[in-house]
């Protein structure tokens, strides 16, 4: 033990170039833990930011062209509108082109309306089993259409107005009156009106600036909406009215305002029925229960990819209760269901007043119709002031859709969406909407079509890897020349922006790595020149005296670990409370914030400026971190120390202890 | 009696570049209390006589017997720590330590205590006239004379029976040198061990109880008693 004593003596009576080499194996040390824990902090949130990031991509077609329509009405009631028209359609196909790199492919989601009931709903260990609908119609109010049957009290030729008598009522806010002023003033060809005959219509009152007073107008009543599988609406025995239709020229056009103008009205046909057209109830009682029944239907998005859905990308849809579906679900098809959250408190003081996710609790969703493209915020009008709704609950052989579609769906989960700054053309989920997979529809997705319209952004979206914005914008125009006519808006949760500040941290915590690793590696030859090199006299001197080998080595090993010990563990100390003092929480879990604000592509991100959480951003080990940085250094050097005592073992002490006092 | 002796030692010296035979069958013998010149020219071989007979390196061919067993039996380093003590032209001494300490480290690597090892360099830095020096001073304080007395302080620290020098008067001025083989020669005398000077210088050798020359690697007697 004494040589290790005398070894360590030697070293503290040569204090400068000890403390020397102390402080310079402290500052590698700093900078490789420093620069460690900078790079595994940026790595990590690199490696959060790109699991939780993705970028989607959402496609429009634009009109080829717009043009105004106007047209004056009778009564002096003037209107107009503006259509959008589309010289074609642009299928979703043409997305496939060569060279594109999806994570998730284009996807084309459907609307599909459906009457909803109660297979079996869980509370707590209750099951309570029903096959009511369990949403039922709100009373009609004052603003609501009326269904009635009138008698003409006198002749009315023109579409002037004219007194009727309410013989009955068949849906609406009762209207107290025995008469009405019917006017036809929308018709393009009014029917005659004959004193003492009988009408149907279903009727909204209006102010009329000509006459001033109430009159009632017929209202669209039985038509159909509905499209074959190309887009090209229906022929059939009911009166066809579609918001997006082919007109003369082959051209295809769809109203620009929302549900509809006063102008479509003049291509609705009969609003107004006489019992000699082959008058018959059957037509007018559906029509009634379609009334009655219109706030039962609730639409459901079917997707195969819940990362396809702009607001769940974007964060706004999150979870409220129970899980989301998997996408082993979404794969198989099976019959799950998301709902809003909104419904558990639609139905309080029922005798089941809470959806409960979980087994025991399943919806039975009656789908009737699918609407292709069609805008969610028209749900939330459903059943409200707007007496014209964009789709028809009659197919084109005027008969009510009955179900084709759907069955039990096990409820998973209830979800909630924040629609703060959003317009209504950036929704893609009403609030009344719930989510079902694709595939649990198998193939019956292109039946009863009910609504048809162009590719809409929240309706058509895809996946690409993040950061490939760029490229894949450029090679889709290369490879599609319909792309002119497509506005993608791409998505990517502001990864575009947060992504090259971490790579530059990144980079940067590599470089003082680097040069830290370089500035060790010089330290270390310097300390071995110094420490052991410069020492092979002192080691002859010693073996000159007796001691063996082994003595030696440990004689000389003992003075460089000692040296090694104090400065690394000295740097790892001094890095660690450095790395402290930057408050990088390195023990923690790290949680960082985002704001999205990615506009380069488009303003329609610009409004979603969402600040999204990146979370579960593995904790740098810096305890590791600081033990094993001073580990690998120590070992290091021993191993090299090694070495060169065992170079310095191997010179004959006579070689150098011969010669001049000094040499 | 003998107490070191070398028999029909070869060494070849393997350079970067070359094969020297520094020693051919070199035999010689010396005795306890007598002082002993090996002389030559500079590249005769007698360094590496010196470092055979200290164990310093293993010859090719023939053996050095100290005490009447062969150096490769009792280990060199045994054997430097026991039998044999080696002091250089450039005196070697440890410079970050004190010349008590260097005197002590002989004593303490035989696993002497420092309580009684301390005492005992004391004794022997006296014993070479350096017990006006403080003890704690560190060898670049002295002369070159007091640093070699110091180096011969440390090397009779072992106890052993022989002293080689290499050189001893090398880095020395005349009087000082003197000084230093007239020590040598008390040693000798009054201790009963056995001196071998390497040396050069003439008058050194003309001292010596018996000198032994080299030249090309051989060995003669040159002049005995």
């Amino acid at each position: 033990m004494f040589h290790i004593r005398m070894s360590i003596r030697q070293l503290l009576r040569t204090p400068v170039k000890t403390l020397l080499f102390v402080l310079l194996l402290a500052a590698v040390t700093i900078m490789l833990t420093f620069g460690s824990v900078l790079y595994l902090q940026a790595r990590a949130q690199i490696e959060a930011v790109e699991e939780q990031y993705t970028t989607l991509g959402m496609v429009t077609q634009r009109p080829s062209y717009t043009r105004r329509v106007s047209c004056e009405y009778g009564c002096g009631a003037q209107g107009s509108a503006i259509y959008d028209v589309y010289d074609e359609i642009i299928p979703i196909d043409v997305l496939d082109f060569e060279g594109a790199d999806y994570v998730i492919p284009p996807e084309e989601r459907l609307f599909y309306m459906g009457q909803v009931g109660v297979a079996s709903v869980g509370i707590g260990s209750t099951v309570v089993k029903s096959d009511g609908i369990i949403f039922t119609s709100e009373p009609p109010g004052p603003e609501d259409p009326i269904l009635v049957e009138l008698e003409a009290l006198k002749d009315s030729a023109g579409g002037a107005p004219v007194s009727m008598r309410v013989l009955r009522q068949l849906y609406g806010y009762e209207w107290q009156s025995e008469t009405l002023t019917l006017c036809q003033h929308y018709s393009s060809e009014p029917i005659p009106i004959q004193a003492g005959e009988r009408y149907m219509a279903v009727l909204k009152m209006e102010s009329c600036m000509e006459h001033h007073i109430a009159e009632f107008v017929p209202m669209p009543s039985i038509y159909s909406s509905q499209y074959d599988p190309d887009g090209t609406p229906a022929e059939g025995e009911a009166p066809g009215f579609h918001l997006f239709y082919q007109d003369g020229d082959g051209s295809f056009v769809t109203s620009h305002t929302p549900g509809g103008s006063p102008v479509d009205f003049q291509r609705m046909g009969t609003m107004i029925q006489h019992e000699d057209e082959s008058y018959s109830f059957g037509p007018w009682l559906e029509l009634m229960n379609n009334l009655r029944n219109k706030d039962t239907y609730y639409p459901a998005i079917a997707t195969n990819n819940m990362d396809l859905l702009p607001s769940w990308q974007a964060k706004r849809l999150k979870i409220r209760d129970g899980r989301a579906i998997t996408q082993e679900e979404f794969d198989e098809g099976v019959h799950v269901c998301l709902i809003p959250e909104s419904w558990n408190r639609k139905h309080d003081g029922r005798d089941f007043n809470q959806f409960v996710p979980g087994p025991s609790s399943e919806l039975q969703f009656s789908i009737k119709m699918a609407l292709k493209n069609y805008p969610a915020s028209k749900f939330d009008a459903l059943g409200n002031d707007t007496y014209f709704d964009p789709f028809s609950f009659f197919s084109s052989e005027g008969r009510t859709y009955i179900t084709y579609a759907g069955g039990a769906y096990q409820i998973v989960g209830t979800f909630t969406m924040d629609l703060e700054g959003l317009d209504t053309g950036d929704i893609d989920l009403a609030a009344n909407c719930m989510i079902i997979p694709a595939k649990s529809l198998g193939d019956t997705q292109q039946k009863n079509i009910a609504y048809y319209g162009p590719m809409t952004g929240t309706y058509v979206s895809f996946q690409i890897p993040n950061g490939s914005i760029s490229e894949f914008d450029r090679k889709l125009h290369e490879a599609v020349p319909e792309a002119e006519l497509l506005e993608i808006t791409y998505s990517d949760n502001g990864y575009e922006q947060v992504m090259p500040p971490l790579e530059r941290a990144r980079t940067a915590a590599l470089l003082l790595c680097a040069v830290g690793a370089a500035s060790a590696v010089a330290v270390i030859i310097l300390l071995l020149y110094f420490f052991i090199i410069r020492e092979r006299r002192r080691t002859a001197i010693e073996r000159g005296l007796g001691m063996t080998k082994h003595q030696c080595r440990v004689s000389l090993m003992a003075g460089i670990l000692v040296l090694a010990l104090a400065g690394t563990i000295l740097g790892s100390r001094l890095g660690t409370l450095i790395v402290g003092t930057v408050d990088l929480d390195s023990d923690k879990g790290q949680e960082s914030s985002y704001s999205v604000y990615h506009t380069k592509y488009s303003d329609w991100t610009n409004k979603w400026n969402q600040v999204i959480e990146v979370q579960d951003v593995e904790p740098v080990p810096l305890q590791t971190l600081a033990v094993g940085i001073p580990l690998i250094l120590v070992i290091l050097i021993t191993v090299l120390s090694l070495v060169m005592v065992g170079f310095n073992l191997r010179v004959e002490p006579v070689v150098i202890l011969g010669g001049k006092a000094g040499t | 009696m003998s107490v070191l002796t070398a028999e029909n030692i070869t060494y070849i010296y393997q350079s970067k570049y070359q094969k020297v035979q520094a020693l051919t069958d070199v035999s010689c013998d010396f005795e306890a209390g007598k002082f002993y010149a090996i002389v030559g020219q500079s590249g005769s071989g007698k360094t590496t006589l010196l470092s055979m007979l200290a164990g310093l390196g293993s010859p090719d061919n023939g053996r050095v017997i100290a005490g009447g067993k062969s150096v490769k039996d009792i280990g060199s380093e045994r054997h430097r720590r026991e039998n044999v003590s080696v002091i250089y032209q450039a005196f070697n001494l440890f410079p970050q330590l004190t010349i008590l300490e260097n005197v002590m480290y002989p004593m303490r690597i035989s696993g002497v205590s420092a309580g009684k090892a301390k005492p005992r360099a004391k004794e022997l830095l006296a014993a070479v006239g350096l017990d006006d020096v403080d003890e704690r001073k560190r060898p670049a304080m002295l002369s070159g004379g007091q640093q070699q007395r110091v180096a011969i302080a440390r090397a009779l620290a072992s106890e052993a029976k022989v002293l080689l020098a290499d050189e001893p008067t090398g880095n020395l001025d005349s009087e000082n040198g003197r000084l230093v083989i007239d020590l040598l020669k008390r040693l000798a005398k009054e201790e009963n061990r056995c001196i071998i000077v390497v040396t050069h210088d003439l008058d050194i050798a003309a001292q010596a109880d018996m000198v032994y020359r080299m030249k090309d690697g051989h060995i003669a007697v040159e002049r005995e008693g």
